[in-house]
């Protein structure tokens, strides 16, 4: 048994391999009943935290997708009087013996409608060009082609990034998993330029999960670096507390 | 055992004693009544792995319709001695949701995404139903029960759609840790659910 492939079980039931990595892996399987076994346990795994994250449907959505199949099956060419079919045409024999089937009409309506639906499919440019044109400045930032991100480890718990883009003249302030401070007390932004003088960049409270995403002021003024602290509700005028982040900007 | 309970969950649709396997080979033969009962039972946890992974809700959505054809076109694939029904649906949903994600994936977009991995974004409105609860908090207590580092390898693998490479550069860490907490954090997180 390769070790090596043998390790990958997880990232492979997770989709986190690459597609050669992926292949090699799935190359291997049938020779390996330990790795066939433990992948189908981790999938089930990752069943498990598929389902913690169900959300109810929005309702128009199981017509969408009802119509769809039944495109499908209408498009289906019904097979000649075939003695007895091998497995594909058996297969397709059942699916027309569907309660749903169609007239060539409203197939033709279901397939117009599932030719716009594949136009849909190739949107992702459309749909960042939507998300740019939005007046969020934040989201704008962080889909910018030219995005650039600083990130570092908070102490006391949590990333923090700075992502900045060009093209739309803003930067951003990220934070994830921050440890919400103690009651009174805020986290503070900074912008701390070359000699170290800081000027306040704003204060705020991350979410029940800790996060926070936040514009920081236009061209950063120049600065050198950006800071964290925790301050005082209502914040300081400088930091009063030992920095939990300084990202140098250059 | 998942099953059972999202099935307990639906008692309206369907035979009470109807397991999602039963379901999905009733699908495999074309029966279309029964995939809408396993329509029902599987769509929320299918839309919220998408929303997930992809983010952006309309995209969300279309990933999530997809993947629900797909399970149509090709529950024939499905064994019931290689693993369950509801895995079998979630993989084709998060496979679909991930190659997404990578296709066109500006650099810019992915961190939008895990810039929103620890937000809980309006539109996505878990589902309060008692049954969902019950999974959310049973999954949340076997999260917590990993270190640090598995936790944010599995989450950050699962929920943001990267790649192991990408999970140990976005911490920090040598691939070959990640490689091995992912295991390890996996392996726990099975013994804890008791999935087996």
């Amino acid at each position: 048994m390769d070790q090596s492939l043998h390790e990958l079980s997880a990232a492979y039931a997770l989709h986190a391999l690459s597609a050669e990595e992926a292949a090699a892996f799935e190359a291997h399987l049938p020779e390996c009943p330990a790795c066939a076994a433990e992948t189908a346990d981790l999938r089930a795994v990752t069943a498990r935290l598929g389902s913690a994250v169900a959300v109810d449907l929005p309702p128009a959505m199981k017509a969408s997708v009802l119509a769809r199949i039944d495109a499908l099956t209408a498009a289906q060419v019904p097979e000649p009087d075939t003695p007895s079919g091998g497995p594909i045409v058996a297969l397709r024999s059942r699916r027309l013996t569907l309660g749903a089937r169609l007239t060539a009409a409203a197939a033709a309506v279901l397939l117009v409608a599932v030719g716009l639906l594949g136009v849909q499919l190739s949107r992702t440019a459309d749909e960042r060009d939507r998300l740019r044109a939005s007046s969020d400045l934040v989201t704008r930032v962080l889909t910018a082609e030219d995005a650039r991100r600083l990130a570092g480890a908070v102490a006391g718990g949590g990333r923090g990034a700075v992502v900045t883009s060009r093209d739309v003249g803003a930067s951003v302030f990220v934070g994830s998993e921050l440890t919400r401070p103690a009651d009174g007390r805020v986290f503070q932004l900074w912008l701390i330029d070359a000699s170290g003088t800081a000027t306040s960049a704003g204060v705020f409270l991350p979410d029940r999960a800790g996060a926070v995403s936040r514009p920081l002021p236009a061209d950063l003024g120049g600065a050198a670096a950006v800071g964290l602290s925790v301050e005082p509700e209502g914040g300081s005028s400088a930091p009063t507390t030992t920095p939990v982040l300084a990202l140098p900007l250059s | 055992m998942s099953d059972d309970r999202a099935s307990g969950a639906r008692g309206e649709s369907g035979a009470p004693h109807e397991t999602t396997e039963d379901l999905l080979e009733r699908v495999a033969a074309g029966d279309r009544d029964a995939f809408e009962r396993l329509y029902d039972r599987i769509a929320g946890a299918v839309l919220g792995v998408a929303r997930r992974v992809v983010v952006d809700p309309a995209q969300a959505e279309e990933v999530a319709q997809e993947a629900l054809v797909e399970v149509w076109q090709s529950a024939h694939r499905f064994d019931r001695d290689r693993g369950r029904a509801s895995a079998w649906v979630l993989t084709v949903a998060h496979r679909r949701a991930v190659d997404r994600v990578r296709s066109a994936q500006a650099t810019s977009e992915r961190e939008t995404r895990l810039a929103r991995l620890n937000h809980a974004p309006a539109y996505d409105q878990v589902s309060e139903a008692v049954e969902a609860r019950l999974e959310r908090e049973q999954v949340h207590q076997a999260l917590r029960s990993l270190t640090e580092l598995q936790r944010e390898s599995v989450r950050l693998a699962y929920y943001g759609g990267l790649t192991h490479r990408e999970v140990a550069e976005h911490l920090g860490v040598p691939l070959g840790t990640v490689k091995a907490r992912l295991r390890d954090g996996m392996i726990r997180l099975r013994d804890a659910l008791g999935v087996a």
